[in-house]
């Protein structure tokens, strides 16, 4: 975790070098340190992800529910991770679109989920 | 894929703005133009297949 922090602290100094003449660079090396610290964290996110696949052999939750939570957990950092790099220079339109695009990406991938609540409920209420 | 890429990238820029300056002074803008272009291009191919590999990560670890 120290080093992640350290990485930050150079990776702003420099980048704040460049933020008075060349601001492509100040771009450039902000960006090469979101994805080296991803590179960091990675190990960790390996992590949790095995336990959750343990944790579905012990409780009977439908794979496909397990998938859609894992696919809205992807797509959300995508977004996240774009939409912030591009906030972070001034164009905040470009990010609202991203974010925007990511929701509704969202929201269609868990719409079998929807349907199946409905089912289960009409299933209760029928009887 | 260390702090080095990050320092790579800082020298390329300091020496693509120091060899703009001394083409600014001796009068040739269109070579400044051209170096700082190939200054962009050359850190942009660094970047990209780390760019590239991480969504890939991504795509696969949350089999997206």
């Amino acid at each position: 975790m120290i080093k992640i922090a350290l990485v930050g602290i150079i990776a702003v100094i420099l980048s704040n070098f460049f933020k008075g003449n060349k601001e492509e660079y100040s771009i450039y090396i902000s960006l090469a340190t979101c994805i080296l610290v991803f590179y960091m964290g990675f190990g960790k996110l390996e992590i949790i992800l095995d336990t959750i696949g343990k944790l579905q052999s012990y409780i009977k939750i439908n794979h496909s529910y397990m998938n859609i939570l894992l696919k809205i957990i992807g797509i959300t950092y995508v977004t996240e991770f774009s939409a912030s790099i591009c906030k972070d220079f001034g164009y905040s339109s470009i990010s609202n679109q991203i974010e925007l695009v990511g929701k509704l990406s969202i929201l269609a991938i868990s719409m079998p989920v929807l349907l199946a609540v409905l089912e289960t409920i009409n299933n209760f209420l029928s009887i | 894929m260390t702090i080095l890429l990050i320092i790579k990238i800082a020298a390329v820029g300091i020496l693509i703005s120091i060899v703009n300056q001394i083409l600014k002074q001796s009068g040739k803008d269109d070579m400044a133009y051209f170096t700082s272009l190939s200054g962009i291009i050359l850190v942009l191919l660094w970047i990209l297949p780390y760019l590239a590999e991480l969504f890939e990560i991504i795509k696969k670890m949350f089999e997206l």
